[in-house]
């Protein structure tokens, strides 16, 4: 990711999905999941609403 | 393993690279290439593809001949620090001898594959790689536990508030993704919950590119980035996943 993808969002609104710690600093996010992608994807929709365009 | 000759290190690793990436499907388990070099000047064309492997997570194991410590002590052509100069493009470095070959090749392949994948070196003296030794090698299953254990307590709460009631929320795929295999369900979360998706350029095909939801590969492209800036600026929630 090139200069521009440097905090391209505010760290308020993001959330990270991540098995190992991000140390590259080159954004933030408000929660970090520590946990393996589809498993937590998995237990982040759960029993939420289906959503339509 | 088999053996392919090559005219530069740099091109072998890269094969290697590829020939990982080809075997490993959608699953983390497939052993990491092995880039064998001499040393010196063979081991300094290899820094090339050893950084790229660092920085695009590719576990590969990197071994270099090098001169026994008692020659290197007076000896000078083409003898230089290979640890010192491999120490940051590594996630490891180590040196064998007789009795520590076994414990060093587990560890080595190990951390080529915990976690975020990626290089590991092993500098092997003339006398260790003439040598006949047999030594056990342990090989642990390449299994990472947080992989196989999904996220809870406060901060799936709070991340689980936050996508119940967002409106516009996207998500920014990265390789870690692919190395995870997560492909089909960042595909069914997305299509779930009406997410785009965008990916780095090593995530491209997570999900179909001309799936209308996949808003392709960005990071490097200022094209790309003056159409997808504003749709991050004006999301509600960015979900990053790998």
């Amino acid at each position: 990711m090139r200069i521009g993808w440097r905090n391209p969002w505010e760290s308020d609104k993001a959330v990270e999905i991540t098995a190992v710690a991000r140390t590259h600093g080159m954004h933030g996010a408000s929660e970090t999941l520590a946990g393996g992608i589809a498993l937590t994807l998995a237990a982040l929709g759960d029993g939420l609403a289906t959503r339509s365009t | 393993m088999f053996f392919v000759l090559v005219k530069h290190e740099n091109a072998g690793g890269f094969m290697a690279e590829g020939e990982w990436h080809a075997l490993s499907g959608s699953g983390p388990s497939t052993a990491p290439g092995v880039l064998v070099v001499t040393f010196g000047p063979g081991m300094a064309n290899a820094v090339n593809v050893v950084a790229n492997a660092m920085q695009d997570r590719v576990p590969l194991i990197f071994l270099t001949g090098c001169v026994d410590e008692a020659e290197a002590a007076c000896y000078t052509h083409q003898v230089f620090d290979h640890q010192v100069v491999l120490r940051p493009i590594v996630k490891a470095s180590f040196r064998v001898a007789p009795g520590s070959i076994g414990a060093v090749m587990e560890k080595a392949l190990a951390l080529a594959c915990e976690g975020q994948p990626g290089p590991v070196h092993i500098d092997v003296s003339i006398f260790v790689a003439e040598a006949e030794i047999s030594e056990p090698v342990h090989i642990l299953v390449a299994r990472s536990g947080l992989r196989d254990t999904p996220a809870g307590g406060p901060c799936l709460e709070n991340a689980r508030q936050m996508l119940a009631v967002a409106e516009r929320s996207l998500m920014v795929a990265g390789v870690d993704a692919v190395n995870e295999g997560a492909g089909a369900a960042i595909e069914a979360f997305c299509r779930r919950f009406s997410i785009p998706l965008i990916t780095s350029y090593k995530a491209k095909g997570l999900i179909d590119e001309a799936d209308p939801a996949c808003l392709g590969g960005a990071g490097l492209s200022p094209r790309a980035d003056a159409i997808l800036m504003p749709l991050i600026d004006r999301s509600d929630l960015v979900l990053l996943v790998g």
